[in-house]
């Protein structure tokens, strides 16, 4: 879609991404994330990998933004009130408006997941609570679809970042301390430090898939 | 000898995954568990059953996002 408005000017995606690393923009133009939950990990999970030049993103949630998700999500106070994943496509669409973003507003369940991420080339987990995480990741494994799954365990607090581990399985990468507690609050250093962790695998999955 | 995490116990034929994790004493109610690089379903942790020399890993799902 051609876009006359003055304060979005046409600009060459090639050119947005002209600082990223040489050769990935024409291989992850073609690829597709999905981001199952968009709270302090989805949100800033998607502007990362729009800013990779991700040229699809299937975004998942049931949620609308709030006051108290403004310490961490990446959501502005204009948006109180709004879906959070209609929210986050006008932010996407801000940063590069020919990005394919596919808001989906649903609860994420076991029966909806399969036809929701069906052809997602890499999913990440981006859920609040513990439940939901155990959820995705057991019927993501259940699938057998050969597809990674990023997921994400232990961000709370402010302290041991250097304890966040990245672990490694067959179709599965979790990143997170796997100890803090969630009582200690949900601060934005370090959660969006593994959402970029998050995000930073997946670019590096999907170049690797060519 | 059969390790899951950092520590090692002896191997039973026949044990399973949930026997290892009993031994150990890992009763963390949501975990993500992996035998030898491979995620174990939920359902499966009581009936997957381990040979000798099988690594295995828990890992421990906390809330927070």
């Amino acid at each position: 879609m051609t876009n006359h408005n003055p304060e979005m000017p046409e600009v060459a995606e090639i050119v947005i991404y002209a600082r990223n690393a040489p050769g990935s923009f024409p291989i992850l133009k073609t690829k597709c994330a999905g981001i199952a939950g968009c709270g302090g990990l989805g949100s800033n999970i998607a502007v990362l990998l729009a800013r990779a030049g991700v040229g699809k993103l299937i975004v998942a949630d049931f949620d609308t933004v709030a006051p108290e998700n403004l310490n961490r999500q990446h959501f502005f106070i204009d948006q109180i009130g709004k879906l959070k994943v209609d929210a986050l496509g006008d932010t996407i669409k801000r940063i590069n408006p020919k990005i394919n973003y596919q808001p989906v507003n649903v609860n994420l369940t076991p029966e909806n997941i399969p036809d929701v991420f069906s052809n997602v080339d890499v999913l990440i987990e981006a859920f609040d609570k513990a439940e939901n995480k155990s959820m995705l990741i057991d019927t993501w494994t259940g699938l057998q679809n050969n597809k990674l799954l990023i997921a994400a365990s232990g961000l709370a607090g402010t302290g041991n970042i250097d304890k966040i581990q990245i672990n490694k399985m067959e179709n599965l990468i979790i990143v997170g301390d796997f100890k803090s507690n969630p009582d200690a609050g949900l601060m934005a250093p370090k959660v969006v430090m593994v959402a970029s962790m998050q995000a930073s695998l997946a670019v590096e999955y999907l170049l690797e898939l060519k | 000898m059969i390790q899951i995490n950092e520590e090692k116990i002896e191997w039973r034929d026949g044990m399973t995954v949930r026997d290892a994790m009993n031994e150990v004493k890992y009763s963390f109610p949501l975990v993500i568990v992996s035998v030898n690089g491979k995620v174990i379903e939920q359902k499966h942790l009581d009936k997957h059953i381990i040979n000798d020399n099988d690594k295995i890993k828990v890992f421990h799902l906390i809330s927070g996002g």
